[in-house]
């Protein structure tokens, strides 16, 4: 598969991920939508990485793999004390400050 | 494929990561919760023990580290130890040690078990050393995040508290948001290197070479790679237009770890923007004319902002904006005396506001935070050390000779002006007059108001923030009174500029 074409599927799905953050209520299909910007930035990463027979943005990906894990652990936790206090996930209930 | 294992190079940062994770253990051996009758309160231990290890941390890189012979590169240049590395780890471990000082007393009156939250602290401080010794994306990505999720945790801590754990939700999707971001721009940047300059590689040090060499030609996703990288460290030093989430975290996080965040959290950011994007590199890349903009909409959009606020966790939150811009000031002028300036203001800033965090920690008691303007009238006369400290920090923060705050101004926009961004500098003075009337506010509040209601403050005296208190009005004024030695020992540790 030529290059530029994992590269348009990994810009699209960053895009399409980017997106999500802006547009869904939900903090749950927001931390979804995160994954999905990380996974098309593994994406870009690889490809580079097999284009030019390098290990570098393999390790790379690795790393985000593992960082990735621990943020939905740290952003779950964090959003179960939420559904305790709230009853609800969406980012609507957020009014005790200013935004 | 050559090693240099150098382990030696990151004796502080190992010092660090070892007592957050004895913390760890002592806490859950000692049953941290409190104290049982007759003996010694484990907080005590872990308190001393995480404060010994930035200290012993802190104290090893001037008496070592400083003057090394040889090497100051290892693991194949993903870990760099030089002098400009260095200053920022000091700076992060002063604000780290700070914190830990002040937050005991806050966590005590809250019955929280403190052995978690130093522990925190202290893996956020290590990442913070980490990142600003990357010589790597790796590097810097993991230590971008070892800084950032135990400083969500922190946000979040008090997981019963409405806002806190609001702060900890926006904290941590935003910051995730600008990580992804970043990343993308790395990966856009890695393909660039390896397609462009041959040597694919994750490092760096060749990848500005390569922008360097290829200045004319840069295709456009290198541009868009530096401006992603831009954005998302952008996020990080909370910079307008992506400040949105900064005084949400910093009004509903714990007192004193809001401290922690606001000094540790933006110095990390302003090293990594000088290293990433130092010297003609944003020019190559075409982004000086954004973070120009950037800059200007920093100071403007903090310092306004902070004039309307009634909270005074909030109005601290937009000062920080603010000071963020002025930090952006330096960096686009990137000359040498301009980064001297930024390492001079991060220290600046780091003393003044952990100062004026101190001072409410101090006159927060039981029930009563102090939170809003009204909370604090009356306090100055009543306490007036503390309330002097207060003066002492808002005026610093202003830029009122001759505290350390003005000469970090000083020598920032001096060096702007000499790189010819005069509308900038003029802006950013303007800006700072205005930071005058919202720094005063505190003080008159302390000062010029009565007490409110006929209830009699009370504030027992706190040994360990008052200390924190002394050490901080001390460096302000010291400084400030030393700034010409001082300042000529930064020039030694800026970093050699490329081009």
């Amino acid at each position: 598969m030529p290059l530029d074409h994992l590269l348009i599927v990994a810009f699209v799905l960053f895009v399409v991920g980017a997106a999500g953050v802006m547009v869904r209520r939900n903090l749950i299909v927001v931390l979804m939508s995160i994954e999905l910007m990380l996974n098309a930035v593994n994406l870009a990463f690889v490809s580079f990485s097999r284009q030019m027979v390098d290990h570098d943005g393999q390790v790379m990906v690795l790393m985000i793999f593992v960082v990735a894990a621990v943020e939905v652990a740290i952003g779950m936790a964090i959003l179960v004390n939420m559904y305790r206090q709230k009853r609800s996930l969406s980012v609507d209930v957020f009014h005790s400050m200013r935004g | 494929m050559p090693t240099d294992l150098h382990f030696s190079l990151m004796i502080p940062e190992l010092v660090v990561l070892g007592s957050a994770v004895l913390v760890l253990l002592l806490d859950a051996v000692l049953h941290g919760g409190g104290p049982r009758p007759g003996e010694e309160d484990p907080r005590d231990t872990t308190l001393a023990l995480s404060v010994v290890g930035c200290v012993v941390a802190a104290a090893w890189i001037p008496a070592v580290l400083w003057n090394i012979e040889g090497p100051r590169s290892s693991f194949n240049g993903l870990f760099v130890a030089d002098r400009f590395s260095l200053f920022f780890k000091l700076v992060v471990l002063v604000g780290a040690a700070l914190s830990l000082l002040l937050s005991d007393s806050w966590l005590r009156r809250r019955r929280l078990s403190s052995g978690a939250a130093h522990a925190l602290v202290l893996f956020a401080t290590s990442g913070m050393m980490y990142m600003v010794s990357a010589g790597d994306m790796v590097t810097l990505f993991l230590g971008l995040e070892v800084m950032s999720i135990p400083v969500y945790c922190l946000a979040a801590l008090l997981r019963w508290e409405d806002r806190s754990v609001e702060a900890g939700v926006k904290y941590l999707v935003l910051g995730a948001f600008a990580t992804a971001i970043m990343l993308f721009g790395f990966a856009l940047l890695y393909g660039y290197q390896g397609l462009v300059g041959g040597v694919a590689t994750t490092q760096l040090e060749p990848l500005q070479t390569t922008l360097m060499a290829n200045a004319e030609a840069l295709p456009l996703y290198a541009r868009a790679g530096g401006l992603l990288v831009l954005i998302g460290l952008l996020f990080k030093i909370s910079a307008a237009p992506f400040h949105m989430w900064t005084p949400d975290v910093y009004e509903g996080a714990p007192l004193p770890f809001v401290a922690f965040m606001s000094v540790a959290v933006k110095a990390t950011a302003a090293a990594v923007l000088l290293r990433v994007f130092g010297g003609p590199l944003l020019a190559v890349l075409g982004l000086d004319g954004m973070l120009w903009v950037v800059a200007a909409f920093t100071m403007v959009v903090g310092n306004f902002m902070a004039l309307v606020q009634d909270n005074v966790k909030r109005m601290l939150a937009y000062s920080s904006i603010a000071h963020g811009g002025y930090i952006l000031v330096g960096v686009l002028a990137g000359s040498a005396e301009a980064q001297a300036g930024v390492l001079y203001y991060a220290l600046a800033y780091t003393v003044g506001n952990v100062a004026a965090f101190a001072v409410l920690v101090y006159l927060s008691r039981q029930g009563h935070e102090a939170e809003r303007f009204s909370d604090l009238q009356g306090l100055g006369a009543r306490h007036p050390l503390v309330g002097g400290v207060m003066v002492l920090a808002m005026l610093s923060l202003t830029g009122i000779p001759p505290l350390v705050g003005f000469f970090g101004k000083f020598v920032i926009f001096k060096a702007a002006v000499a790189q010819g961004y005069v509308g900038l500098t003029i802006l950013a003075l303007l800006t700072s007059a205005v930071s005058f009337a919202y720094y005063l506010r505190p003080v008159i509040a302390l000062f010029m108001r009565p007490t409110v209601g006929c209830e009699v403050a009370v504030i027992p005296v706190n040994r360990r923030v008052a200390l924190c208190m002394g050490l901080t009005s001390l460096a302000i004024c010291a400084l400030g009174v030393f700034s010409e030695s001082y300042l000529g020992w930064l020039s030694s540790a800026v970093l050699a500029l490329a081009g």
